[in-house]
């Protein structure tokens, strides 16, 4: 037998292991639920608006529900991602597993494939879920809903790769937590704050804020790379301007973001061993 | 089997293990001691390629791990000084996952075929979170017998173990060699590695400062050996006549008590180490007379070389050139 099959072996049992455990656990529904109930809210308030109004002018109304049911499936999951390494590593099952044929690679890429799995199951219900709305409330299942799942899928495994990287650079599972935690904070509170300073007009603002405007956007040239937010922003964004190569863009750079975190996390992953 | 040379192991100013130089043979048992921080621990993780060395090479099956990183894994057992498992897993499923990891053939039956060697078999549904330490452990061992290894490496495999548990342990272990396995032990429980290791190796402050058969590291560190005999009576002239003999150091008589059988004499004679005294002592004793009731030959057990090496930080390699 090759290595490569030994590695793809491992990588399916480890897979399937995680997987079989996600799924008998609370957490997943848990997320699903309060995800399904926001978008309800959000729908809720689009019928709302139309009974007040009389009419909605949103070309696909259900993408916003949707893209926040995505965000926040996505954040579990990247939060999921954070615990993977470092959690086994403190309870000292990862050095039991490389005792025997199993190495960083498989390693690793069974914990990616497991999330990707789980939010394989996310779609599906998103798609039952929205598909079921759509004929309630006749918005329509426009296209737009399945391209925003399906780039949801590749910006998903961005965040999840995220969250891995930051599981195999930490000493403990309360740490990378806590750094995930941050991450997001900052990226989410830097978006909200430079999309708002950005609405205000210029002469409305100090000398000094709109020297603080200038550096934020210096800021988001990297931040646009580094957040794994705004690759899920950028496919959004696509899917709602029907712009196709706008789409495909936004999969390829999430590819190949999630390429290279996943790359790095098994580099920091070796040089930090598995023993507690 | 397993071929270590010139490892060394450096956190920051700490040496963990310097320039070790170490062979397991095929079908031996190796009793690997120390004292706590002596480098034990940290050697096997080398060996295993969890812990990158400072320097040197560890061979296993002729071969270096990067050199066939699976098939050397998978051709190695490893139990850990403590049993990290998957608590919300039964026995029985924990065990079959490292079936199917291992590509074990027929692995329900294998598993099954394990959990009764570790008599666990009646406690396979149970989850693994709710056994005590001891089940933990021969848990552990029936994942190590899983997919019949060919080199085992146990740290600490009797540590949490009642003595019927260690029995059985060592009965396993003895089965394993028997059937030309190669183990590799780490423990604490001297008394244990003395029944059933071939060759024994003691490291201390991560140097290896003896590695060889229990009776030959006896024979080297032994100034004096002690034989007691026990006599109805001690003859006239018998004393002396034992004095003479060569290689006899000192003879001294000591009055004994005997439950219900009134009193006694023994004879307590300190002989230099090396050929076999007994039959010699025993001839003079029978030709003067003498009833012979006894007779016990005290050496050195494994607790008293440890400690006598460990102690005095003494190296036998480097008396033999090796270090």
């Amino acid at each position: 037998m090759s290595a490569t099959s030994y590695r793809l072996h491992a990588t399916r049992l480890i897979a399937g292991r995680e997987l079989r455990s996600t799924v008998f656990g609370i957490g997943i529904y848990i997320v699903m639920t309060i995800a399904f109930v926001l978008a309800s809210y959000g729908v809720n308030s689009f019928l709302y608006n139309i009974s007040q109004n009389g009419a909605l002018a949103m070309p696909s109304p259900l993408l916003l529900p949707l893209f926040v049911a995505v965000f926040l499936s996505s954040l579990y999951l990247g939060l999921l991602s954070s615990l993977t390494i470092s959690r086994e590593r403190d309870q000292g099952t990862l050095e039991v597993l490389f005792y025997g044929p199993v190495d960083s690679f498989s390693y690793v890429m069974g914990k990616f494939i497991e999330q990707m799995l789980v939010f394989g199951v996310f779609i599906l219900f998103n798609l039952v879920f929205f598909a079921f709305v759509a004929l309630i409330t006749n918005f329509g299942f426009s296209l737009d809903i399945i391209w925003l799942l399906l780039i949801s899928f590749f910006v998903a495994a961005s965040v999840v790769a995220f969250g891995i990287f930051l599981s195999s650079i930490t000493k403990s599972s309360r740490a990378s937590v806590f750094l995930f935690i941050l991450f997001m904070a900052f990226f989410i509170g830097f978006f909200w704050g430079y999309s708002t300073l950005m609405g205000i007009p210029d002469k409305e603002l100090s000398a000094g804020m709109i020297y603080l405007r200038q550096a934020l956007d210096y800021l988001r040239r990297v931040i646009e790379w580094v957040s794994p937010l705004e690759y899920l922003n950028r496919g959004a964004l696509a899917v709602a301007s029907s712009s196709v190569s706008g789409f495909f863009a936004a999969v390829g750079e999430s590819l190949a973001y999630g390429v290279v975190l996943l790359a790095a996390s098994i580099f920091f992953f070796n040089r930090k061993g598995v023993k507690k | 089997m397993i071929e270590i040379r010139g490892l060394t192991k450096r956190f920051g100013q700490l040496t963990a293990v310097d320039n070790l130089n170490l062979r397991v043979e095929k079908g031996e048992i190796f009793g690997f001691l120390g004292p706590n921080g002596a480098g034990k621990t940290t050697t096997i993780m080398m060996i295993l390629g969890l812990i990158r060395p400072t320097s040197g090479s560890v061979r296993i099956f002729g071969k270096e791990l990067s050199e066939d990183y699976f098939g050397i894994k998978k051709r190695l057992g490893v139990l850990s000084e403590y049993q990290y498992m998957y608590d919300e897993m039964t026995a029985r499923e924990y065990l079959t996952f490292f079936a199917r990891l291992y590509q074990v053939e027929q692995g329900e039956k294998r598993v099954q075929e394990v959990l009764e060697r570790v008599r666990l078999r009646d406690r396979q549904d149970e989850l693994v979170g709710g056994y005590s330490k001891g089940m933990k452990q021969k848990l552990g061992l029936a994942r190590v017998l899983l997919h019949d290894p060919e080199i085992l490496i146990l740290d600490e495999p009797t540590s949490s173990l009642d003595p019927y548990g260690v029995r059985e342990v060592r009965d396993i272990l003895l089965e394993e060699h028997e059937r030309g396995r190669t183990l590799l032990i780490s423990s604490h429980l001297l008394s244990e590695i003395e029944r059933i290791s071939t060759r024994v190796g003691i490291m201390n402050k991560g140097r290896l400062l003896a590695e060889n058969t229990m009776d030959e590291l006896r024979r080297r560190l032994t100034q004096e050996v002690t034989i007691t005999v026990d006599l109805e009576s001690i003859p006239d002239g018998v004393v002396d006549k034992l004095r003479e003999l060569p290689n006899v150091v000192s003879v001294e008589t000591v009055p004994v008590s005997r439950d219900g059988a009134g009193a006694g004499m023994s004879l307590v004679i300190k002989t230099k180490p090396g050929a076999e005294r007994r039959a010699e002592i025993a001839r003079v004793l029978s030709s003067a007379g003498a009833i012979i009731l006894g007779m016990r030959t005290s050496e050195m057990n494994l607790e008293e070389v440890f400690i006598t090496i460990t102690e005095n930080n003494i190296s036998l390699l480097a008396e033999e050139g090796v270090a």
